[in-house]
Order: C-alpha cells, then sequence, then structure tokens
C-alpha cells in the first residue's frame, strides 16, 4: 500500500474516489450479468446446432470421399474446376453491451441459371447428390459459424468484464475503504491532541 | 466478403461447387500460402476441418480474437474427433469459469 498523507483533502479526493468506482462496480457487474444472459442464450442454440451439424456434414462427407474414391485427386479437381455458384456474404454489425458482433447473411445464387459447370458425361452420377446435400447444410453452417463467433467474442468480453468487477471489489473498493479509515483515524487523533494541549495551557494560564 | 474453407483436398473440393474459396491444404507449406491469403483479403466466414485444427493449433487459434474471420470448424473425413464441441467448451469455460455442463 502506498504511503497516503493524513490531511483533509486527501480524504475528500478518496471519498469522491469511492463513490466513482462503486458505482463503476455497479455498472460493471449489471453489464456482466448482461453478456451472461445472452451468452447462454447463444450457446444454448450452438451447442443444438453443432450436433445437428457435425452429423449431417460427417454424412455427406464420408459419402463424397466415397464417390470420389475411384478417381485421382486431379480428376476430382477438374470436376470442380468452374464454380456454378457464387456465395456472396453481407455483414452487419449488431452491438450487444458494447459488444460488436458480425451478423452475416449469405446468398448464394447461381452464376449461369441454366447451365452447370459439370457435363452429365463425365460427371459421377452420385456426385451431384452429394453435392446437394454439401448445399443443404451449407446454410447450417453459416448459421453455426454466426453464433459461435458471437459466442466465442462474448466469452472474451465476459472474461474481461468479470476480471474488472472483481478487481474493484475485491481490491480497490477494500482500499480505498481502508485509506479513508485510516486518515478518518489520523485526524481525530490530531484533534484530540490539540484539545488536550489546550486544556493543558488552559489550567496553566488559570 | 467472401466464404473460405480449409481442409484436406480430398473433403472440402465439393464445396468449390457452392461457390466457396477452397484452400486445399495436404503440406505445411500450402497451409501457410492459404493463410497469408486469408490474412490479406476480405474474407469473412472460415471453415476449418478437424485435422487442420489439430495440426495447425497455435495459428488457428489467433484468428479467434479477430473480429473477423468468423471460424467453424467442422468434422473431417475422418471419424468425428470432437475437436469443434471441444472448442465450443472452451468458448463457455472461458465466460462461466467453469463448465457447468448445460
Amino acid at each position: 500500500m502506498e504511503k497516503i498523507k493524513p490531511t483533509r483533502i486527501e480524504l475528500i479526493k478518496l471519498k469522491i474516489r469511492l463513490k466513482t468506482s462503486q458505482r463503476g462496480h455497479k455498472l460493471l457487474k449489471e453489464k456482466r450479468d448482461g453478456l451472461m444472459k445472452k451468452f447462454m442464450e447463444i450457446i444454448k442454440e450452438a451447442k443444438v446446432k453443432r450436433i445437428e451439424m457435425e452429423e449431417k456434414l460427417s454424412n455427406s462427407g464420408k459419402d463424397f470421399a466415397i464417390i470420389s474414391s475411384p478417381f485421382s485427386p486431379k480428376e476430382v479437381e477438374q470436376f470442380f474446376l468452374l464454380p456454378s455458384m457464387k456465395a456472396e456474404v453481407s455483414m452487419e454489425e449488431k452491438n450487444i453491451m458494447g459488444v460488436k458482433i458480425p451478423v452475416f447473411s449469405c446468398q448464394t445464387y447461381k452464376i449461369e441459371p441454366d447451365e452447370k459447370s459439370y457435363s452429365y458425361f463425365s460427371f459421377p452420377i452420385g456426385m451431384e447428390k452429394s453435392i446437394k446435400e454439401f448445399e443443404n447444410t451449407f446454410s447450417l453452417m453459416l448459421e453455426l459459424a454466426n453464433i459461435e463467433h458471437s459466442a466465442r467474442l462474448l466469452s472474451f468480453e465476459i472474461e474481461k468484464t468479470r476480471r474488472r468487477v472483481n478487481a474493484l471489489e475485491y481490491i480497490i473498493i477494500p482500499q480505498i475503504i481502508q485509506n479513508i479509515k485510516l486518515i478518518r483515524s489520523k485526524l481525530d487523533e490530531n484533534e484530540r491532541a490539540e484539545k488536550i494541549i489546550r486544556l493543558i495551557i488552559k489550567s496553566q494560564i488559570a | 466478403m467472401k466464404v473460405a474453407i480449409l481442409g484436406e483436398k480430398k473433403i472440402v473440393l465439393a464445396f468449390k461447387s457452392l461457390g466457396v474459396s477452397v484452400f486445399g491444404v495436404d503440406k505445411e507449406k500450402d497451409f501457410n500460402l492459404a493463410v497469408t491469403e486469408i490474412e490479406n483479403s476480405n474474407y469473412s466466414i472460415l471453415f476449418v476441418t478437424e485435422n487442420i485444427v489439430e495440426k495447425y493449433k497455435n495459428k488457428i487459434e489467433q484468428f479467434y480474437k479477430e473480429s473477423l474471420p468468423a471460424i467453424l470448424i467442422i468434422p473431417g473425413t475422418n471419424n468425428n474427433q470432437g475437436i469443434g464441441k471441444e472448442s465450443l467448451k472452451k468458448t463457455i469455460e472461458r465466460a462461466l469459469g467453469a463448465d457447468i455442463g448445460l
């Protein structure tokens, strides 16, 4: 603890500091609770969606691996050389208690509506089905990416806020209170000493 | 803004037909190239397969704190290793201080 001067001005300064830190503490606590509430909502959704997504994706991933197994990697690469769809993501920012969270909305559209970028002749039959499956899962993946990302960003903020709340509650505020007490007792002590001196002087004069 | 996927060539190629930028990673050189490319252009969502996350953990974790791109761990060809769930669990632990098994 740093050494503090037992003066009246110091006492006033400390009192002001105490008031601000108590108010800050209260506000930060509210922020933490608010963030936590939001976080809980998001994380519940994320858990459900994650399980769903993993199941779907590993199924279609397996299918794809089986279908593409008779071809050499280069051949498979060739099948997909030209994309037939385009995915465009636009982003908005949402503000949750001062945490900026991106909200994505994704649009997929066909580059040339009537044309496929592969021919039925060279393209394996099952491949198309497997691509359709990926397509179906895709929107779920995007959604989950958004949710998990929000959860992650919120968790960093919650951690930070919690640290601040704890620091204020357990270190800064008690320290200030103690300092105030110290100054008060010192001031009182001075006053008493002065009173005694005055009494002594008075009795000597009389 | 664009969507990218980072994973083994076998599985991620299928996403190319959906208009996603595909980064097939089989060697470390591929990974480094992909990362610089992702850092330099504005990708908003990045899917990463579990195997890649496990292999290049440090580099991927650096991305977590950025507000963009949003990273999602997806299962790869191998059986589900639960790395995605693990990362979700970590997020919960970070926020709550403990995993209370929601």
